[in-house]
C-alpha cells in the first residue's frame, strides 16, 4: 500500500486528466498451438488439453458404468472391460487432474500470485507441457491396439501376462506424464522460493502458492520411484529379467511398495492444489479473510510430509508384516488432523461472510461437502482390522470417488469458474453454470453414495461380472453416472460459446483483493504494466472501505497508462 | 448468547448425538457376521460410523447453515466481518479430531490383535512369530473363546488358540479357481468345507497372478499371492453357505472367480470328508467331486460312483481312511 503512494510517476500522472485509452494487445489465437514459453499460454494449453482427456477418461467411465448397469458382461465384455477401466483411471490421474492442477492452475497462477513475470525456467515449462500430447497419445493407441488391462496399479505377475505391448505403451505412457511433472515441479519449486516480487514473504502468498510449495516437494521425492518402478517392470516385461516376477526369484510385493511410494503422494499432489484454490475461492465469495492463514498454510506442509509416509495403507492385506502395518496406520490417521484444520477453517471462513452464491462459489462449497465424505470414509480405510474387510471393494472406489471427483473435480470447476473470466477476459454464464453444478452434485451422489453399500456388503472392485443381489444399487449407480456424464455438456458449451462471445469481464469481476485481479484480463505478456503493486493483503476482506478499494483500482489504471505510454515512447 | 439459543444449540447437540448414534447401530451396510472375529470388527465399524455420522452432520449442517444465515442479502455488496482467526477455536478443532484419531488408532489396534488372534495373519512366518511373541507378552487369564463381543476391552486371546489351529487347509488360488487340500487327509477340493467353532488356518499361495482370498460374513481378507505364504487364521462361528470372493484384479475373469465356504457342524465336517475319499478311492488325493451346493448333481455322481444311500453309516466304520 505505502508503494504506491511513494511512486513518483502517480503525482504527475494524477495531474494529467486527459488519459490514453488502453488498447489491448488481442493476442492471436495460434499462440495456443506453439511452443509458447508465456506460463499464462502454457497453462491454458494444460488447461484445454487435460480437459479434452477428461472428456475421454469421462466416456470410458460411462462405458465401465453401462457394464455394471446389469450384473452379466454384457456390454463391454470381459477383456474390453479391464481395458477400459485401467484407460479410464490412468487418464483421469495422470492426464486430467495432475496436469490440470499443476501444469494448469499452478502455471497460470504462480507467477501472477506473487508479481512474477514468468516462471523461473520458461523453455523448460514449454518442454513439459509438450510431454503430455505424446503421453496422451500413447495411451489412446494402446486403447486402439491393445489395451493395458492390469488397472492403473498395474501389479505383477498380471501386468506381466496380459499384454505386452499395452502394457508397455502403458509404462511408456506414464514415464513421459510423470517426467513432464518432475520438470514442472522443479520449475515451480524454484519460482516460488526464488521469483517472489520484493517485499513478498512466504507468509504474504496467497495458500494456493503454498500448496503449490508442498505439491512440488511430494513429485519431486516421490515421481522417481514410480519411474523406477516402472523401468524395471519393462525390463521384467520385455527382457525377461525377474525383478517383481516370482517365477523368476522375483518379488511382486516391492513393485507395490514403489508404486505406491509415489501413488500415494500423488494423492496429495491430486489434492493439494485444490485445497489451495479453495482457500482462495471462498474469501472471494464469502468476503471474509481466510480463516487461520497460517494453520492452512503450514497444514499443507504437515500433509505434505505425512504423505509419504503413509503409502503401505494401500497394502494391508498384501501380507505386510504386523508392526508396518500398525505403523500405516497411525501415520495416515494423523493426517486427518491437519486435513480437518483445513476444512474447519473453511467453514469458519464462511461463517459470518456475505456469501454470493456464484457458480464457483457452488463448486467451492460443493467441494467442501463432498470430500468431508472422502475424508470421513478414508479414516474407515485408514484403520487396519476395518480395512481388512473394505479393501479392493466397491467401498474404496466410493472412497476415491469422493476424494477425487468431489474433491479434485469439483475444485477444478471452482477454479475455472473462477479463473476463466482472467483467463479469458470473459464471463461465463451463470445460469448454466448453476445448471452445470447441480447436475454435477446430484449425479455425482447418486453415482458413488450407493458403492460405500455394495462395497461393505461384498462386492469386489474391477469386475465386469458380479453377484445379482448387487443389481439395484448398481443400476442406480449407472444412472447417477450418465447424469453425470451429461452434467459436462452445459459447461462445455458454456465454456466455448463464452470465450467467444461472452460478456466482457473487466480486470476484477468478483471484487477479489489477491495480485492476480489487479493486472488486466487477460493479463498482458509480462503479466504487469510496470512493476506488481500489492496493494492489499490478499486475504484483507472487510477491513479497506470501498471507497479505498476504488481509489486503489483508479490509481493501478493510472500507472498502467503510465507503463503502456512508456514502452510505446521508444516506437514513436 | 440468550437463554433462547443455548437452548436450541443444546438441543441441536442432543439431536445429532442421537441421530449419528441410532444410525452407528441401524446402518444396515454389513452382511451378517460368520466368524468369531467378525462382532468384533461390526462393533469398531459401528462406532467409528457413529463418529463419522456426527462430523457429516456438523460439517453439512455448517454448511447449509451459513448458506442460508450468511447469504448476501439484496443489493447489499459490502464484505462480510473481517474476523480472520481465532487461536483458541483452532486448538479445540485441533485437538478434538487429534484425540478421535488416538482412540480410533488405539481401538484398532486391540480390533486387530484380537482378530489375528495371536498370529500374524501378514504374510512372512517372522512377522507371524513377533506378533505371537507380542500377544503373549500381554496375554491375560483366559475368558473363554465366547468373550469376543466386545472390542474396547483390553486384547483378550486364550491361550489355547495361539498358534494351534484344529484344522489346517492350504489354499491356492489361480486363474479363475479356489483349490483347497487338508493335508491330513490329503483330499483335495474345489470347494471349502469347515467345521463350525473350531481355530482354522489357511495357508495360501497362488499359482499364477495375485488374488486376495475374501469371506465377507468373516471380514477377513488376504492377499494370495504368488512365489510367498500367506495366512488367515478365523473361527467361523455360524453355519451356512458363503461365498469366497477374489478381490484382487488377476485377469479378465477376475469377478467371476468365486468359490463357495461350507461352515458345517463337526459331525458334517467330517462326513463330508469321508464322501469325498470314498468317491475316488483309487487316488491318494481326491477332488470333491460332489458339490454339496447341487445336491441333484451329487446324487447322480453317487449313482454313478455306486456309493449306497446308507454313507452314513458306513463312514463311521471308515474312519481309516482320515489319517
Amino acid at each position: 500500500m505505502t508503494q504506491l503512494y511513494e511512486n513518483p510517476n502517480l503525482a504527475s500522472a494524477s495531474s494529467a486528466s486527459s488519459l490514453v485509452k488502453i488498447e489491448l494487445l488481442s493476442e492471436p489465437w495460434w499462440r495456443f498451438f506453439t511452443f509458447s514459453t508465456d506460463h499464462k499460454v502454457i497453462g491454458i494449453q494444460y488447461l484445454v488439453t487435460t480437459f479434452f482427456f477428461y472428456l475421454v477418461g469421462g466416456a470410458l467411465a460411462t462405458a465401465v458404468r453401462a457394464e455394471l448397469a446389469t450384473p452379466e458382461a454384457d456390454f463391454l465384455g470381459f477383456e474390453r472391460y479391464n481395458g477400459a477401466f485401467t484407460v479410464h483411471a490412468t487418464i483421469m490421474i495422470f492426464l486430467w487432474i495432475v496436469p490440470a492442477l499443476v501444469g494448469g492452475f499452478g502455471n497460470y497462477l504462480v507467477p501472477l500470485m506473487i508479481g512474477a513475470r514468468d516462471m523461473a525456467f520458461p523453455k523448460l515449462n514449454a518442454v513439459a507441457f509438450w510431454m503430455i500430447p505424446p503421453t496422451g497419445i500413447l495411451l489412446l493407441v494402446s486403447l486402439l491396439t491393445e489395451a493395458p488391462a492390469a488397472g492403473w496399479t498395474s501389479y505383477p505377475p498380471l501386468s506381466l501376462i496380459s499384454g505386452k505391448l499395452g502394457e508397455e505403451l502403458w509404462i511408456l505412457s506414464i514415464l513421459l506424464g510423470g517426467t513432464s511433472s518432475i520438470l514442472a515441479a522443479v520449475n515451480f519449486f524454484v519460482t516460488i522460493l526464488k521469483m517472489r516480487m520484493p517485499g513478498m514473504k512466504l507468509e504474504d502468498m496467497p495458500l494456493f502458492c503454498w500448496a503449490m510449495l508442498a505439491t512440488s516437494v511430494l513429485t519431486l521425492i516421490a515421481t522417481p520411484v514410480l519411474a523406477g518402478a516402472l523401468i524395471l517392470l519393462s525390463f521384467d516385461l520385455l527382457a525377461g529379467t525377474a525383478f517383481f516376477n516370482p517365477t523368476g526369484g522375483g518379488d511382486p510385493v516391492v513393485y507395490q511398495h514403489m508404486f505406491w511410494f509415489y501413488s500415494h503422494p500423488a494423492v496429495y499432489i491430486m489434492i493439494l492444489p485444490v485445497f489451495g484454490m479453495i482457500s482462495e475461492i471462498l474469501p472471494v465469495h464469502a468476503r471474509k479473510p481466510i480463516f487461520a492463514y497460517k494453520a492452512i498454510a503450514y497444514s499443507s506442509l504437515a500433509i505434505c510430509f505425512l504423505g509419504l509416509i503413509v503409502w503401505a495403507h494401500h497394502m494391508f492385506t498384501s501380507g505386510t508384516p504386523d508392526w508396518m502395518r500398525v505403523f500405516f496406520m497411525i501415520a495416515t490417521m494423523a493426517i486427518a488432523v491437519p486435513t480437518g484444520i483445513k476444512v474447519f477453517s473453511w467453514l469458519a471462513t464462511l461463517w459470518g461472510g456475505k456469501i454470493r452464491f456464484t457458480s464457483a462459489m457452488l463448486f467451492g462449497m460443493g467441494f467442501v461437502s463432498m470430500f468431508v465424505v472422502g475424508g470421513l470414509s478414508g479414516i474407515i480405510l485408514a484403520s487396519v482390522p476395518l480395512d481388512i474387510h473394505v479393501h479392493d471393494t466397491y467401498f474404496v472406489v466410493a472412497h476415491l470417488h469422493y476424494v477425487l471427483f468431489g474433491g479434485s473435480v469439483f475444485g477444478i470447476y471452482a477454479g475455472l469458474y473462477h479463473w476463466f473470466p482472467k483467463m479469458t477476459g470473459r464471463m461465463l454464464n451463470e445460469f448454466w453454470g448453476r445448471v452445470h453444478f447441480v447436475l454435477t452434485f446430484v449425479g455425482f451422489n447418486i453415482c458413488f453414495l450407493p458403492m460405500h453399500k455394495l462395497g461393505l456388503m461384498g462386492m469386489p472392485r474391477r469386475v465386469a461380472q458380479y453377484d445379482p443381489q448387487f443389481a439395484d444399487l448398481n443400476w442406480i449407480s449407472s444412472v447417477g453416472a450418465f447424469i453425470l456424464a451429461i452434467s459436462t455438456l452445459p459447461f462445455l458449451f458454456n465454456a466455448i460459446y463464452s470465450w467467444l462471445a461472452g460478456p466482457k469481464a473487466g480486470d476484477n469481476p468478483w471484487e477479489a483483493l489477491s495480485l492476480e485481479w489487479t493486472t488486466t484480463s487477460p493479463p498482458p505478456h509480462q503479466n504487469f504494466y510496470g512493476d506488481p503493486i500489492l496493494l492489499t493483503g490478499p486475504y484483507d476482506y472487510g477491513t479497506h472501505s470501498k471507497e479505498t478499494l476504488d481509489y486503489f483500482a483508479s490509481q493501478l489504471k493510472t500507472l498502467r497508462e503510465l507503463a503502456l505510454m512508456d514502452t510505446e515512447a521508444p516506437h514513436s | 448468547m440468550s437463554a433462547l439459543s443455548n437452548i436450541i444449540l443444546v438441543g441441536i447437540g442432543i439431536l445429532l448425538t442421537v441421530t449419528s448414534l441410532w444410525y452407528g447401530q441401524n446402518h444396515h451396510l454389513l452382511p451378517a457376521s460368520a466368524a468369531n472375529s467378525a462382532p468384533l470388527f461390526d462393533s469398531l465399524f459401528n462406532s467409528t460410523l457413529t463418529i463419522a455420522t456426527g462430523i457429516f452432520l456438523i460439517v453439512q449442517g455448517v454448511l447449509i447453515y451459513t448458506a442460508i444465515r450468511y447469504r448476501k442479502r439484496r443489493g447489499d455488496w459490502g464484505d462480510g466481518d473481517p474476523n480472520h482467526g481465532n487461536v483458541l477455536l483452532e486448538i479445540v478443532w485441533t485437538a478434538i479430531p487429534a484425540v478421535i484419531i488416538l482412540w480410533l488408532g488405539l481401538s484398532s489396534l486391540d480390533v486387530y490383535q484380537a482378530i489375528n488372534g495371536g498370529v500374524g495373519m501378514g504374510g512372512h512366518t517372522h512377522s507371524g512369530m513377533a506378533a505371537s511373541e507380542m500377544t503373549m507378552a500381554m496375554e491375560e487369564p483366559d475368558h473363554g473363546a465366547a468373550d469376543s463381543g466386545y472390542a474396547y476391552t483390553p486384547v483378550v486371546v486364550p491361550g489355547k488358540e495361539v498358534g494351534k489351529p484344529e484344522l489346517v487347509v492350504q489354499v491356492q488360488g489361480m486363474q479363475y479357481a479356489w483349490v483347497f487340500t487338508y493335508p491330513e487327509s490329503g483330499l483335495v477340493a474345489g470347494e471349502l468345507h469347515l467345521p463350525l467353532n473350531k481355530r482354522v488356518r489357511l495357508e495360501m499361495t497362488a499359482l499364477d497372478v495375485n488374488h486376495a482370498f475374501w469371506v465377507p460374513q468373516f471380514r477377513l481378507k488376504q492377499d494370495v499371492i504368488p512365489g510367498r505364504e500367506t495366512y488367515l487364521e478365523f473361527v467361523p462361528s455360524q453355519l451356512g453357505e458363503y461365498p469366497i470372493i477374489c478381490a484382487e484384479l488377476c485377469g479378465p475373469y477376475h469377478g467371476v472367480m468365486a468359490g463357495q465356504l461350507f461352515v458345517e457342524t463337526p459331525e458334517a465336517f467330517e462326513r463330508w470328508q469321508q464322501e469325498q475319499i470314498l468317491a475316488t478311492r483309487p487316488d491318494d488325493s481326491t477332488l470333491a467331486l460332489a458339490p454339496q451346493s447341487e445336491s441333484a448333481f451329487a446324487r447322480a455322481q453317487q449313482q454313478r460312483l455306486g456309493i449306497p444311500a446308507d454313507i452314513h453309516q458306513a463312514l463311521q466304520q471308515g474312519s481309516q481312511f482320515s489319517g
